[in-house]
């Protein structure tokens, strides 16, 4: 029969990724009744789709079967908003698509860093590297890696990249589940895909058969590994893990989607699935479920499951429910423009060098600490030309240096002018197109409606719909690459360097899964979080490739989603199910579960349900994690099968994977860790590319006065309003020796951490004046920190030594919308607390608005980047101090915006003498005596 | 009717019989052999609204499929059933399609036109209890059908050419404006002798221009879509079976009135038109309107225990290659054993090239003699 209706099994895996290739492989060898359902289809050798191509047959040209949410194909792209997600559907998983690098998680990255709960490390069955190198070793086994035997020329490229910034040692070429080996006695058909354009071509190329039986071909360098292998010379789960699964009469059912899991009244796990194939809803049910359908796909099922699985809706508040620390694994991709020398990042397989860089914070926000990678990656070379997608450059403005308002201009006018030139152009070109295919996309609208109605089971909504549809769209394009390059490339002013002087560079690191997936209000699933709070690790990848790009001679682009709107895009998805420390027996007996399922996997919530994929991953690995996730895999079924022979009294209490003693002699090394021991103590050398970072001078003149007594144990923590004006007014009274005046250079080395961080603070360094002398001023500011709902500040930390001591300013400068128009008079008054050994004195510090125009906004600079040459500065540097400009300008006028809110506009509104009555309330000119009284 | 030209070259028929399928009471069923009695026998099955002559259509003259598998020394039968448009055999279908539209649906031409003609070759094979079958597009699907609904058939090995039991992959996906394959159709000179309503010649013609595909549409023009008379009535058929898209108004209901759609398009299987078109819409290539039909489970071991052979084009667009995958993958979840289920989707290639490229002797027929248990030539 077509399905597994009363079937009965000991247990259904649902995914045919790295979790459960393993699970269902292992399951069945132990005799098992185990039916694995996987959602995507087969891909035999050559069947692979492929993104359009210039081809001379329509359908290479369609990219159909390309995406998962357009016709059930290989690619699923999902967009949860902190987070973009690329995916593969299909029997084998994500190792139909992943780049075949097989690499072990060092040992420290089971560890807990900052904020992470880390790995359990400790008690019985931690976790940690030792522990788990039996499984690493059977793992690496099955996929029988090893490393690229010759070294293409990108890898070469890297190398000598890395070797000419210091970081020559650093290089390894990774393992990889790749098959290189050919023989006279197997031959494959050869699609063609290294000579093209692909035509009937029926030549073979020689293969070798596997362990588990299989005939592979062997890698001939096409540099399609990401997109399938249309030769099987990838060593995907399909050809090991699966097909030894399949011969030990594993249940197996393509095309089969699991819309939910639920707990039946026999306490057995009843899962529904969708059959594709006959577009009909089916059932099996089992003693224990395996989730493994990717980090995103697992949680989300869990999410939608939750209530049926524990009778309790998903909370996000609970540790032990589905959604939380979810993370990318620091993933990022940049391209290198207009290298100095061919690239040709179209030969070889996707990714065979890799570069580490690891550096131990030297003190609390170090911002050159982190663990990353930076791997070689590759594109065919039919596709090199939708790089232009990434080209990226903004006009400049007439080579002129960009100077204080310059960069308003220089983002404005040019922008303006290029759209005006190239628009008419494209829109015709884009009308012209669009009346061709109307009709086809017409048609194409209705199928993908129906086909996402059958897919989604009614999930479907016009805004997942039209994201899907445009991540499809992105994916599949609506004409040949070429085009596509065209067509960015006249928007955005692209390189024009030639395709094989474009250098792909593919970075992962540990960074902080610190999001959360829920089901929003409407169903849909979403990931929350701080948008990324720590951008460190993403910072730091920006920076070492940016130094590798300069190297290379040539430009580095980042990915413009993260580029443009700190959107990361990642293929390593974690976390979402995270695993607890707390053992099962302790959570029986009641302990609180700090994690939603235990360290084999087992949730807490609902026992014999397992997750056994990255979604149990509670903090990112950085390296590239499919070794890891078999490992854990590996080790965690072995432990279920062992539970049951124990239940059962019979032999599988013993049990070992078969190969398990052969696979502990045969490890190939892992070259990482020859790389880690190679550091020096203090870790690699920091990037020579300084974080970007914001610098600006502001005047402040002020007048102060002892506090009265009673208000000195009230303004201990803010000071006082009114008691300030008085304050100030008596020191006006006063004359010069109660004036200071202050300079200060305020700096923030890394803008993105500054803004990312809820202090938003920034070092302060300068002088002040008092009297006739001049002290050197140290201290921070906290730009726009929230107060309440309505109300933010800027808060002034300072000190300065004199001669009789060192004194302390502590000020706010209060961001409130009162009544009246206040917004210059709040932003240019600062309310200040000064403590100096002859005791606490009041007082108010202002800004004067020629001060502001003169000194301030012409000061405001974009520092750090490439390290400073001499002469004008380039387009690029350009380019960048423009964007990080506006970065910081977004940041300061959204918050002032969001405090005046509709006032602002009502001002802008009004016209000059709104905006004369929004500097000047009360129609006064501002001043620092007397007369600049308010009444609070 | 002008003459057969050159690249038409009918086998001798050693043998003709004419049989009665068990629904109708006139002999309907055309069954020849073209090679002497002995070898290991094999019956070709023609596609819909095709004859039989589809495999003996070669440009390169001696370089049809019929050739090639006598030379190999099979016994090969060739079958045309109530989807052929062989002009003696219509005159006799025309009549019973008269009488019993519903007869011409095709779970009726898998159970009693397939069926008995599998049965009748293995009968007149001695020493033979199976026969090997080649079918090609919907005479594949409707053998699939056949075998499915009855697994006892005494089907050997089995090549399935263009179509499976599944037809999953969107429409539009495949026709396009431009690309329609009844403005080629409507667009070349039909000639009847051959079929009623298209030439082959027309067909490879097309197929060889894929690759213009839309500008052959800006070519052609609006006014090629009224049609030369000779194409008249199965251009509306195939508008009508592939969904026009340029003309819904020309698209009844299925079920609506099938009096309506037999007055439009003439009587000859008209209800297998609607049924073909019905699988197309529904997605798969399962006759599901067909009273009783609806509901039943298809069993995949009658597959799993053959030999069987999938083969398509990587830029077929009549069925897209997704029928055979989703069959060769349905087969693989049941057990089949990957080194008795083969499944080509040879590039470069698209539908009827398959048979008639002049390259396929060299690209394709390999792999059909493979699926038929002839080692590869060397």
């Amino acid at each position: 029969m077509s399905g597994t209706d009363g079937q009965p099994f000991d247990a259904i895996v649902i995914g045919s990724g790295f979790g459960g290739a393993v699970a269902t492989c292992r399951l069945a060898q132990a005799g098992l009744r185990v039916c694995l359902l996987e959602r995507g289809r087969r891909f035999a050798a050559g069947d692979f789709p492929r993104p359009p191509m210039p081809s001379a047959y329509p359908d290479e040209r369609s990219g159909a079967g390309l995406a998962w949410a357009v016709d059930r194909g290989l690619y699923d792209i999902r967009s949860l908003g902190a987070m973009q997600v690329v995916q593969a559907a299909g029997y084998g998983g994500g190792s139909l698509v992943y780049a075949s690098v097989h690499m072990r998680a060092p040992p420290d990255a089971f560890e807990a860093r900052g904020e992470d709960p880390g790995w359990p490390t400790d008690g019985p069955d931690a976790i940690t590297h030792d522990t788990l190198d039996g499984w690493y070793r059977l793992a690496a086994h099955m996929l029988d890696v090893r490393p690229a035997p010759a070294a293409w020329s990108k890898s070469k490229h890297l190398s000598a990249w890395a070797e000419a910034e210091g970081r020559g040692g650093h290089v390894f070429r990774p393992n990889l589940a790749v098959n290189f080996e050919g023989s006279a006695t197997v031959e494959i058909h050869d699609p063609g895909e290294a000579s093209a354009p692909p035509g009937r071509s029926h030549g073979f190329v020689s293969g070798r058969v596997n362990a588990q039986g299989r005939p592979q071909g062997r890698c001939v360098g096409c540099g399609h590994c990401d997109l399938g292998c249309r030769y099987h010379a990838k060593n995907t789960l399909d050809l090991n893990y699966l097909a030894a699964a399949a011969d030990a009469g594993a249940t197996i059912r393509t095309e089969a989607e699991v819309t939910g899991v639920a707990r039946g009244d026999d306490a057995r796990y009843e899962v529904t699935w969708t059959d594709h194939r006959f577009a009909r809803a089916r059932r099996a049910s089992a003693d224990a479920v395996f989730v493994c359908a990717g980090a995103v796909n697992t949680t989300e099922l869990l999410l939608r499951s939750w209530t049926d699985l524990t009778g309790e809706a998903p909370d996000a508040e609970r540790p032990d429910h589905p959604g939380g620390s979810f993370g990318g694994n620091g993933d990022s991709i940049g391209v290198v423009f207009d290298t100095d020398e061919p690239v040709d990042a179209g030969l070889g397989p996707t990714i065979t060098t890799a570069l580490l860089y690891h550096r131990p914070p030297a003190e609390r926000g170090d911002l050159d600490a982190g663990w990353l990678l930076v791997q070689d990656g590759g594109l065919p070379a039919a596709l090199l030309p939708l790089l232009d997608l990434l080209g990226y450059r903004l006009p400049r403005a007439d080579g002129a240096p960009l100077d204080g308002l310059g960069w308003l201009r220089a983002l404005v006018e040019p922008l303006s002018a290029g759209v005006q030139s190239t628009l008419p152009s494209t829109v015709r070109d884009l009308r012209a197109r669009m009346d061709r295919e109307r009709v086809a996309w017409t048609k194409r609208g209705a199928v993908l409606a129906t086909d996402s109605l059958v897919a989604r089971r009614g999930w479907l909504e016009p805004g997942r719909f039209a994201v899907d549809w445009l991540a499809r769209e992105s994916l599949a394009g609506l004409t040949a690459p070429d085009r596509i390059g065209a067509l960015v490339g006249s928007l955005l002013g692209g390189f024009d360097g030639a395709a094989d002087r474009r250098a792909i560079l593919l970075a992962m690191g540990r960074d902080r899964a610190d999001l959360r997936l829920e089901l929003d209000e409407r169903g849909h699933l979403v990931a929350h979080g701080r948008a990324y709070d720590d951008h460190r690790v993403y910072q730091l990848e920006e920076r070492l490739m940016n130094d590798l790009a300069r190297a290379a001679g040539g430009a580095l682009r980042v990915n413009p989603l993260w580029g443009m709107l700190r959107r990361p895009i990642t293929v390593h998805p974690h976390g979402g199910c995270p695993m607890g420390s707390a053992l099962s027996a302790e959570v029986r007996a009641g302990a609180t579960p700090d994690g939603v399922v235990d360290r084999y996997g087992e949730a807490y919530a609902a026992p014999g349900l397992y997750v056994l994929d990255a979604a149990a991953f509670p903090a990112a690995i950085g390296a590239n994690p499919s070794a890891t996730i078999l490992a854990l895999a590996e080790r965690n079924i072995e432990r279920f099968i062992r539970r049951v022979g124990v239940t059962r009294g019979d032999a599988l209490a013993d049990w070992r994977a078969p190969v398990y003693a052969a696979a502990q002699r045969e490890a190939p090394d892992e070259p990482l860790f020859e790389i880690e021991r190679r550091l020096p103590p203090e870790g690699s050398a920091p990037p020579t590319h300084d974080p970007i970072g914001i610098a600006f001078t502001e005047r402040l003149e002020g007048y102060f006065a002892p506090a009265d007594a009673p208000n000195r144990a009230a303004f201990a923590a803010d000071p006082p309003v009114d008691a300030c004006l008085d304050a100030e007014r008596r020191g006006l009274a006063g004359g010069a020796t109660h004036r200071i005046g202050l300079a200060l250079d305020c700096t923030t080395r890394d803008l993105e951490a500054m803004l990312a961080s809820r202090a938003h603070s920034m070092s302060v360094t300068g002088w002040a004046e008092v009297g006739d002398e001049r002290y050197a001023v140290t201290g921070a500011m906290s730009v726009l920190v929230p107060i309440d709902a309505s109300t933010r500040a800027l808060v002034y930390d300072l000190r300065y030594e004199t001669p009789d001591g060192e004194h302390t300013l502590y000020g706010r400068k209060v961001i409130r919308d009162d009544p009246g128009l206040d917004a210059i008079v709040d932003l240019s008054t600062a309310f200040c607390v000064r403590r100096t050994p002859r005791g606490a004195e009041l007082g108010v510090l202002r800004v004067h608005l020629s001060d502001f125009i003169d000194t301030q906004l012409p000061s405001i600079r974009v520092i750090g980047g490439a390290p400073q040459e001499t002469g004008a500065p380039d387009d690029a540097r350009l380019v960048v101090d423009a964007w990080y400009l506006s970065r910081f300008a977004r940041f300061f006028l959204g918050g002032v915006l969001q405090v005046y809110g509709g006032r602002l506009g009502e001002a802008l509104a009004a016209g000059g003498a709104g905006l004369v009555g929004l500097m000047h309330p009360g129609g006064r000119r501002p001043t620092h005596g007397p007369g600049s009284e308010r009444t609070r | 009717m002008s003459d057969p030209p050159k690249y038409v070259q009918p086998l001798p028929a050693l043998e003709e019989r004419w049989l009665v399928p068990a629904d109708l009471t006139t002999p309907t069923l055309y069954l020849r052999r073209v090679s002497p009695i002995g070898g290991r026998p094999v019956l070709l099955v023609h596609g819909l609204s095709a004859q039989s002559n589809t495999f003996e259509i070669n440009q390169r003259p001696g370089g049809d499929l019929a050739r090639a598998l006598v030379a190999r020394g099979a016994t090969v039968w060739l079958l045309d059933y109530r989807g052929s448009s062989r002009p003696e055999v219509l005159a006799r279908l025309r009549p019973a399609a008269a009488a019993d539209p519903d007869a011409f649906c095709g779970r009726a031409a898998a159970e009693h036109d397939i069926g008995r003609a599998i049965r009748e070759v293995v009968g007149a094979s001695p020493g033979f209890d199976r026969v090997d079958v080649v079918a090609h597009c919907v005479g594949a699907g409707l053998t699939a059908l056949a075998l499915s609904l009855d697994p006892s058939l005494p089907i050997g090995r089995l090549v399935l050419s263009t179509l499976s039991l599944f037809y999953r992959a969107p429409l539009v996906r495949q026709v396009v404006i431009g690309s329609h394959l009844a403005e080629y159709f409507a667009a070349d000179v039909a000639e009847p002798w051959l079929d009623p309503w298209c030439t082959w010649k027309g067909a490879a013609r097309a197929y060889r221009r894929l690759d213009a595909a839309e500008g052959v549409w800006r070519r052609v023009g609006v006014g090629a879509l009224l049609p030369r008379p000779e194409g008249a009535e199965h251009f509306l058929r195939l508008s009508f079976v592939f969904g026009e898209p340029y003309r819904p108004a020309r698209m009844p209901e299925l079920d609506a009135d099938r009096a309506t759609v037999a007055a439009a398009f003439g009587p000859l299987s008209t209800p297998l038109m609607c049924d073909i078109a019905a699988w197309q819409r529904a997605g798969h290539a399962i006759p599901c309107h067909h009273p009783g039909v609806d509901g039943f489970e298809l069993d995949a071991m009658p597959f799993v225990e053959r030999e069987v052979t999938l083969i398509t084009g990587r830029h077929n667009r009549l069925w897209h290659p997704d029928s055979m995958r989703t069959m060769n993958g349905w087969l693989l979840d049941h057990g089949a054993d990957p080194r008795r289920l083969r499944h080509w989707v040879v590039p470069g290639y698209g539908h009827q090239d398959l048979l008639w490229a002049p390259t396929a002797a060299r690209d394709v027929y390999p792999l059909i003699e493979q699926g038929l248990g002839w080692p590869a030539a060397q």
